[in-house]
């Protein structure tokens, strides 16, 4: 078991809106979520001596490159190329970065920019297995990827589109009440199965909205935190795993299934006690897997589990409170971020659109980087409200 | 898709493993010599899509397209187009390197009795 995470402070939710092209670049939505953790908490620009960032359209800069455009010293910098995994990960190391002095204050952010056409050099072009193995076979992108998986896990748990037609309309639900989601029009079951097909089982409802914006937190110590009067959250575990299950044929499993009793027995907890639970939620089959390899149901029962359990904010499961990317938009690598910061949001009482009565404690996973057939890397953490 | 050639993978020379997609080291033994080799062209169908979108114009004037996931009975698991009918999880399928309109070297599997 790790080194628990005494004494670390998570604060200062910040969301930069989402648009759905803009001709700012990424280091544009980065910079702005800078400026708001720092004017949300009276911090000066320089203290802040620590940087995490993830970003997919910010190449070829980085967060080195950051510290010169924003005019920042820093004591620690991170780039983390892990997609939607990446908030969880910032958060692990920025962590234990405070635990051991080597910061005091670290912005953790995520960023993303979306021009038009440009869409289609980022998945051509996303990684060399990709590039070689995936995009000549339709070029049809993740879609392609997340279809196969989706068929599979059909097939194998018999899971129909309804099951992920209620996820979908649940997160639809919640999103209507959070004014920065770029899709609150109410969903029904009929609008969801007769949208139009993407790739077969994968419709227009199963996939994320590409988008700009960018999502950001900070990490500090609790005493600091204290000090400065803020509201904040501590991390009560986090894990993280890269290629797991190497040789499953189908992913139909992820690294949380490895590293979900490390997870709890760290935090004293089981999946029973988390009030939310925030999922990746890139596609609904993939939402619904973490579900299942987080203990929230056992492997298979994911499907019957979607038919019995209400996943809205005033539901026995509240399920991405903010209406996940699915309603949200994905703004690139920040998609990750939506989760975390969303989680940080309701523990802090700072909902954006519905908060979940008594939300003292919740779970938040990611999951990013589709290199072939599946995406490598799973992280999760639990975080508890500073007064549970 | 035209020209088929036998299915011909990267072999390890020291450990014999398989490699899909083409790789710079072996994933066993790291072993740093690959070689081109024939490798049994027999697989089982794990899933498949039917894509309705494209981003290259070519095969948005050919959709919709089926692409399949196959895991070769020689190890990795390769996707591939899809020729013949609707396909079926679970069914025995073949695979060989073809010519793709931009003169690419693809995968295409199709069933096998």
């Amino acid at each position: 078991m790790s080194q628990d995470y005494a004494g670390v402070a998570v604060l200062a939710p910040v969301t930069i809106a989402y648009e759905r092209y803009s001709d700012h670049g990424a280091a544009w939505f980065i910079g702005r979520c800078v400026a708001e953790l720092l004017s949300a908490t009276g911090i000066d620009k320089a203290q802040l001596d620590g940087l995490a960032v993830s970003s997919l359209t910010l190449a070829p800069d980085s967060a080195v490159s950051l510290s010169e455009h924003f005019g920042m010293t820093l004591r620690w910098a991170e780039h983390l190329p892990m997609g939607g995994a990446s908030a969880v990960v910032s958060l692990r190391r920025a962590a234990r970065a405070i635990q051991a002095g080597d910061a005091n204050v670290v912005a953790c952010v995520a960023g993303d920019t979306q021009v038009k056409g440009g869409f289609q050099s980022l998945i051509e072009n996303f990684s060399r297995f990709s590039a070689e193995a995936v995009y000549p076979y339709g070029a049809a992108g993740p879609n392609t990827v997340f279809a196969l998986i989706t068929r599979a896990y059909m097939d194998q748990y018999g899971a129909t589109r309804e099951d992920f037609g209620r996820l979908c309309i649940a997160q639809r639900d919640n999103a209507s009440h959070n004014p920065l989601a770029l899709l609150r029009r109410p969903l029904s079951m009929q609008d969801y199965l007769d949208a139009r097909p993407v790739a077969e089982p994968v419709h227009l409802y199963d996939c994320v909205m590409p988008c700009a914006g960018a999502e950001g937190f900070l990490v500090t110590s609790t005493e600091r935190a204290r000090s400065l009067g803020l509201p904040y959250a501590e991390l009560l575990a986090a894990e993280e795993r890269h290629n797991a299950w190497p040789e499953d044929p189908v992913q139909l499993r992820g690294g949380w299934a490895q590293f979900r009793d490390a997870l709890y027995a760290t935090a004293g907890l089981g999946p029973g006690d988390m009030h939310f639970v925030q999922t990746y939620d890139d596609y609904p089959v993939i939402a619904l897997q973490q579900l299942e390899d987080l203990g929230f149901c056992a492997k298979g029962e994911g499907p019957a589990f979607l038919r019995n359990t209400d996943l809205r904010c005033t539901g026995e499961l509240p399920m991405n409170t903010c209406g996940g990317q699915l309603s949200a938009g994905q703004a690139g690598f920040a998609g990750g971020h939506l989760g975390t910061v969303e989680a940080l949001r309701q523990l802090t009482g700072q909902a954006l659109g519905q908060q979940v009565a008594g939300a003292k404690v919740g779970l938040a996973s990611g999951y990013g980087m589709v290199n072939y057939d599946r995406c490598l890397c799973s992280a999760a953490a639990i975080l508890g409200a500073q007064d549970r | 898709m035209n020209d088929a050639r036998p299915l011909e993978l990267q072999v390890c020379r020291h450990c014999a493993r398989v490699q899909y997609p083409a790789r710079e080291v072996c994933r066993d033994c790291l072993g740093g010599e690959l070689e081109r080799q024939a490798v049994d062209s027999a697989g089982e169908l794990l899933s498949w899509c039917r894509l309705h979108a494209s981003l290259e114009p070519w095969f948005q004037q050919r959709l919709p397209w089926i692409v399949v996931s196959v895991r070769l009975h020689a190890g990795p698991v390769v996707l591939a187009h899809w020729s013949g009918d609707e396909p079926v999880i679970g069914q025995t399928v073949g695979v060989q390197w073809t010519s793709d309109h931009e003169g690419r070297d693809v995968l295409t599997a199709q069933a096998r009795g």
